[in-house]
């Protein structure tokens, strides 16, 4: 532990007013240098990680092409989930397991104002969610445009679902049982969708998936240490290199894995964030209770890269 | 305290440092010839400094002005004005119902007060922009929205396995923009664009032609290009889109999820008074201010809000419109009217109202209705100015301004100023002889006779609100479809004779090329008697062109000719410029303005003001190009030159020209400019310059039925009267016209009148009367009838 550097990390958070941020976690060569902690938060505490689960779906999509669960990645969508073999739109067919991992199915999507997600409403009160996105316009050709969208990763969760018998048993069976996570099984949706973010009532619910900075750290130190935790190798490091490759319509994305320049990692909404810099050999984790306007903090995350020298 | 607005001097466009004043919480009509300046007046100087002063005032504005257009103006108060042309340019999914706001009003009325069908309802509260179509929560996600989606049928594509694979699509592979990419694509799958039946591939090879390979290589496949060619996201191919829809390969459907509503699941089924939003959205507003009367239970604020609405809207003549009509879709008239209703609703009173032309496109009856509202409008206390040519409203008028005495350079005086009675003695004003029957409008009281042989019918038409109509249009004849608005004119001739002339004469019917979307057939109709049409011309109201830059003189195909003209000038061989130097479209637009010879700048509350572009003084071409001069005027003075002034310019110069110009002049547009800007020209002078178009191309015609639409429209009694002649010419050499219309004048002087009613929307759909104008004047089942000459 750096008690210099965690001070000054507190007097950053402070002079900045960031009140509602709760913990801020810095690891350099499998080490903790910080772990500044705040609102009554501590080790142990949970916070909701919103889209991080986004890439911890991807490494479940990772393991299973490992082991063969999945041929491709370019295996279209509608071998496993019939409501795209019907045909209901002409794209439908073109839909590949990368499209969802990389946004780009083509499928209509309107995030709205600060990532509120207008269209989750109508979504949530289809009673079949999967027949409900099967419904939804293809606007563009998958493959050929960039749209980050939660249409994609529940697509991806059904496939998943479908190919490893329970994606949520395979999630904890392959990744946190090795990594020694603990966590609650993930929201399922009353049509049997596993939805991290859960049932949609605002404000520190239940049905949120939660994990320790600590977690949200390990997860960062897999990529960074080629898919390795200790002696056991979790996920092939030829996954985790295309997972943070730059896509062609998306420099800054990779399979629902964020990229920039130097770094690249994870982002939840209102805070919630992993970044790994490979040449610092370093791991940055920020969590935080969003607020309405999805504040991200990622000035907090650059302070850290800045003290790390 | 100031009683009237003086204006001091004005000298804008052609007016000639003219001296007005207009009277307060009175009714002023400005007329005069077509041209003479009376937009000028009104529009242009009148309303132009009352919208300056205000945005002054209010702080919003800044102040740059290029030329002082006047000397003074006093005792202005905030003026609005409500223009047909420059609303036309209006958001093309704005409907009758966002632009009232009486689809909000409904949208929160169903939110509070709707009650959800069981199997819909999860329990959470509904909300206003559950029912907002545009709105991502609301919107139907399969159609987005628009209630209708596109279908590609990627079977019956490849359905023939005996064409080959270039003759896929209606032949797509043989289009340059296909054929490469194909012709690689084929080659790396093993097959061959020009030789391959579609018998002859495999599964495989289908399915890779179908859908591509991922992009590996250019090809998408079929299905994926052709979408994106009919979406015009690559081209705009409207072509291969209607090809595809004759062979029934692609089709707009409507919706399958939301049903054509457009909405959610949830939206879709909640109910107010047992209908659901898109039943109301799609009622004629008569009935819907019937409905909502009905459902009214006095202590509601919203419904009391939206009665007060409707209610308006059916006294300014609106009652045949419902909220879900395109605003696009709109007649000019209609338009002005749905924003005269929404000042009503606003209930102001010390303001300058402009109106151009409101009666356009009212019945007789209507305008009786407009009227009475115009005139309330006043007594509470506003000051309303009218541009009009209608004889009633001058008659109405408190005070009357007359332009002229011709249009153009040859207008811009003021002939009078003063009351109607006084009006009726002026000697100098074109329009008072009309009024006081001095000259008199020439009223046809012979009309041709009828030929059993020639005559176009139509059975069983039932488009929108039409009532199993069958008719009889004799050809040969002048015939006149009247009716109130509403009552199925347009449904009849321009939304099911139209469609049907076309089917059957195809190439030979001609019309301007639209991109709007498929309008609805009716299948069921028949029409016979078509083998007596040699050729058809339909032509309407749409604008000229689509650019910022086209023009008449674009427009006509003169422009070419003109440029050639500089372009073969000494001075421009010398330097070695070609046409292109004369076009702001080409080498020659400034680069700063882009050619439009203005910059646009926005100055809050969605107001524009236009300030001359400095880098080419407003003139819109670069300096080198405004060099080159043809008997002393340069290219851009030539575009400035009216039609009637730019004949005797092009007198000894252009014989083709002068042709061109000399029809221009017949329909009555002697006044415009060669280079007035299509979002400045009005509907009905669009459409007379596309009927000089057609005029000009078949000289000597006969066997030819011209549809038109109301195309006196704008047009002063003496221009209507040269119109008019012309048409009877048409008619005279063996041709056929058939004129939508609603004025007496025009309907009197035609051979034969349908006329459609007997009110709109519902209580419209049927012929009830038939006739030449004196049968019509003496049958009790006609309305206009007693409107007639």
């Amino acid at each position: 532990m750096n008690v210099e550097m965690e001070r000054k990390i507190d007097e950053y958070i402070a002079g900045h007013h960031y009140r509602q941020i709760n913990s801020v976690l810095l690891c350099k060569d499998n080490e903790i240098l910080a772990g500044c902690y705040y609102n009554g938060f501590h080790e142990n505490s949970k916070n909701a990680i919103m889209s991080v689960a986004k890439s911890i779906m991807s490494v479940c999509a990772g393991i299973a092409l490992d082991k063969g669960v999945i041929q491709s990645l370019d295996e279209p969508v509608y071998k496993y989930i019939h409501e795209f073999s019907k045909g209901l739109e002409p794209f439908h067919r073109m839909i590949t397991i990368r499209h969802l991992l990389t946004m780009t199915s083509g499928i209509y999507w309107n995030g709205g104002v600060h990532y509120h997600c207008p269209m989750m409403q109508q979504l949530r009160q289809s009673g079949d969610w999967i027949s409900h996105i099967a419904d939804c316009a293809v606007v563009d050709i998958p493959g050929t445009r960039y749209n980050y969208k939660e249409w994609d990763v529940i697509l991806l969760a059904k496939l998943l679902d479908v190919v490893c018998g329970d994606m949520y048993d395979f999630i904890n069976d392959n990744l946190f049982e090795p990594l020694e996570i603990e966590a609650k099984r993930w929201y399922k949706s009353p049509c049997g969708i596993y939805y991290s973010v859960g049932n949609g009532e605002d404000t520190d619910n239940e049905s949120q998936f939660k994990l320790k900075a600590t977690d949200m750290m390990k997860i960062g130190q897999l990529f960074l240490n080629g898919g390795t935790y200790g002696e056991q190798q979790i996920i092939s490091e030829n996954y985790i290199k295309q997972a943070v490759t730059p896509l062609k319509c998306n420099p800054g994305y990779g399979f629902l894995w964020w990229i920039w320049e130097g770094q690249y990692g994870c982002r939840g909404y209102g805070g919630q964030s992993i970044t790994v810099i490979p040449n610092k050999n370093a791991v940055i984790v920020t969590q935080a209770t969003p607020t309405d306007r999805g504040m991200g903090y990622f000035d907090v995350v650059d302070y850290c890269r800045e003290i790390l020298i | 305290m100031n009683n009237n607005i003086d204006i001091k001097n004005a000298r804008i466009h052609n007016l000639k440092g003219i001296d007005v004043s207009i009277p307060k919480h009175k009714l002023t009509v400005i007329t005069g010839v077509s041209g003479s300046g009376k937009s000028s007046l009104a529009f242009d100087t009148l309303y132009e400094e009352g919208k300056r002063r205000y945005l002054m005032f209010s702080g919003t504005e800044f102040m740059v002005d290029a030329v002082q257009t006047f000397d003074s103006i006093t005792g202005l108060s905030p003026t609005v004005a409500v223009e047909q042309r420059i609303i036309r340019q209006s958001n093309p999914r704005s409907t009758v119902g966002t632009k009232t706001k009486i689809s909000a009003m409904l949208a929160a009325l169903f939110a509070n007060y709707g009650s959800c069908s069981p199997e819909y309802d999860d329990g959470q509260p509904l909300d206003i922009s559950m029912f907002q179509k545009n709105s991502a929560k609301g919107m139907c996600v399969k159609c987005l929205g628009k209630g209708v989606v596109k279908w590609i049928d990627a079977d019956k594509l490849f359905a023939d396995k005996n064409q080959h694979i270039y003759d896929v699509a209606c032949e797509l592979g043989k289009r340059s923009s296909t054929r490469n990419m194909l012709e690689e694509f084929c080659g790396k799958y093993g097959m061959n664009l020009w030789e391959d039946k579609l018998s002859d591939l495999s599964e495989e090879q289908i399915d890779l032609l179908k859908y591509g390979d991922g992009g590996k290589t250019k090809f998408w496949g079929f299905i994926p290009w052709i979408t994106m060619l009919t979406n015009g996201s690559v081209t705009t191919s409207g072509r291969l889109a209607f090809l595809l829809k004759n062979e029934g390969m692609m089709a707009e459907k409507r919706c399958v999820k939301c049903g054509g509503t457009g909405l959610g699941g949830k939206a879709s089924h909640t109910t107010f008074g047992g209908k659901t939003i898109n039943e109301l959205e799609s009622m004629y507003i008569s009935d819907l201010l019937e409905f909502v009367k009905q459902n009214n239970d006095e202590k509601n604020p919203l419904l009391k809000e939206i009665i007060t609405k409707l209610s308006c809207m059916v006294d300014v003549g609106l009652y045949h419109l419902s909220l879900s009509r395109i605003v696009p879709s709109l007649s000019g008239g209609e338009i002005q009217r749905l924003f005269l209703a929404s000042y009503i609703i606003a209930e102001m009173d010390s303001i300058i109202f402009v109106f151009d032309e409101p009666t356009i496109g009212l019945h007789e009856i209507e305008k009786e209705n407009l009227m009475r509202i115009i005139r309330r409008l006043v007594d509470s206390g506003n000051t309303v100015v009218v541009v009009e040519h209608d004889e009633n409203f001058m008659r109405e008028a408190d005070y009357i301004i007359d332009m002229g005495p011709d249009a153009g350079i040859y207008g811009g005086c003021k002939i009078f100023e003063g009351g109607y009675h006084q009006f009726l003695e002026c000697a100098d004003s074109k329009t008072a002889g009309y009024l006081s029957d001095k000259i008199g409008f020439k009223i046809k009281r012979e009309y041709r006779k009828t030929n059993s042989e020639k005559i176009l019918t139509i059975s069983g038409a039932r488009l929108h609100n039409l009532k199993d109509v069958t008719v009889k249009i004799p050809l040969g004849v002048m015939v006149g479809v009247a009716g109130v608005s509403g009552s199925g004119k347009s449904s009849l001739i321009a939304d099911t004779l139209v469609p049907k002339l076309k089917e059957q004469l195809k190439a030979k019917c001609v019309m301007e090329e639209t991109e709007d979307d498929e309008p609805e057939e009716d299948m069921e109709v028949t029409l016979t008697g078509v083998n007596n049409i040699k050729h058809c011309y339909i032509i309407d109201q749409r604008p000229i062109g689509r650019s910022k830059t086209s023009c008449p003189a674009t427009y006509t195909g003169i422009f070419d000719k003109i440029r050639n003209l500089f372009a073969e000038s000494d001075k421009a061989k010398e330097l070695g410029y070609t046409s292109g130097m004369f076009s702001v479209n080409s080498k020659g637009g400034c680069r700063k303005c882009k050619g439009d010879g203005v910059i646009h700048y926005h100055v809050g509350f969605g107001n524009f003001i236009d300030i001359d572009c400095d880098e080419c003084d407003g003139s819109g071409y670069i300096r080198e190009a405004i060099e080159i001069a043809v008997d002393g005027k340069n290219i851009r003075d030539v575009l400035e030159m009216s039609v009637d002034e730019a004949k005797d310019f092009f007198a000894d110069k252009d014989k083709s020209i002068c042709n061109m110009l000399t029809t221009l002049q017949r329909v009555g547009m002697g006044y415009i400019k060669l280079g007035q800007a299509t979002p400045t020209i009005s509907g009905g002078e669009s459409q007379r310059i596309k009927l000089a178009k057609e005029l000009s191309k078949g000289k000597n015609s006969k066997g030819v039925l011209y549809i038109l639409d109301e195309p006196t429209t704008g047009l002063s009694f003496s221009d209507s009267e040269q119109l008019m002649n012309l048409l009877n010419e048409l008619v005279d050499m063996g041709n056929s016209i058939i004129i939508t219309e609603h004025d007496s004048y025009v309907l009197s002087n035609c051979d034969y009148i349908i006329e459609m009613g007997k009110g709109g929307g519902n209580d419209g759909g049927n012929v009830i009367a038939t006739g030449t104008p004196a049968e019509l004047k003496n049958n009790p089942n006609s309305i206009i009838g007693r409107y007639l000459k």
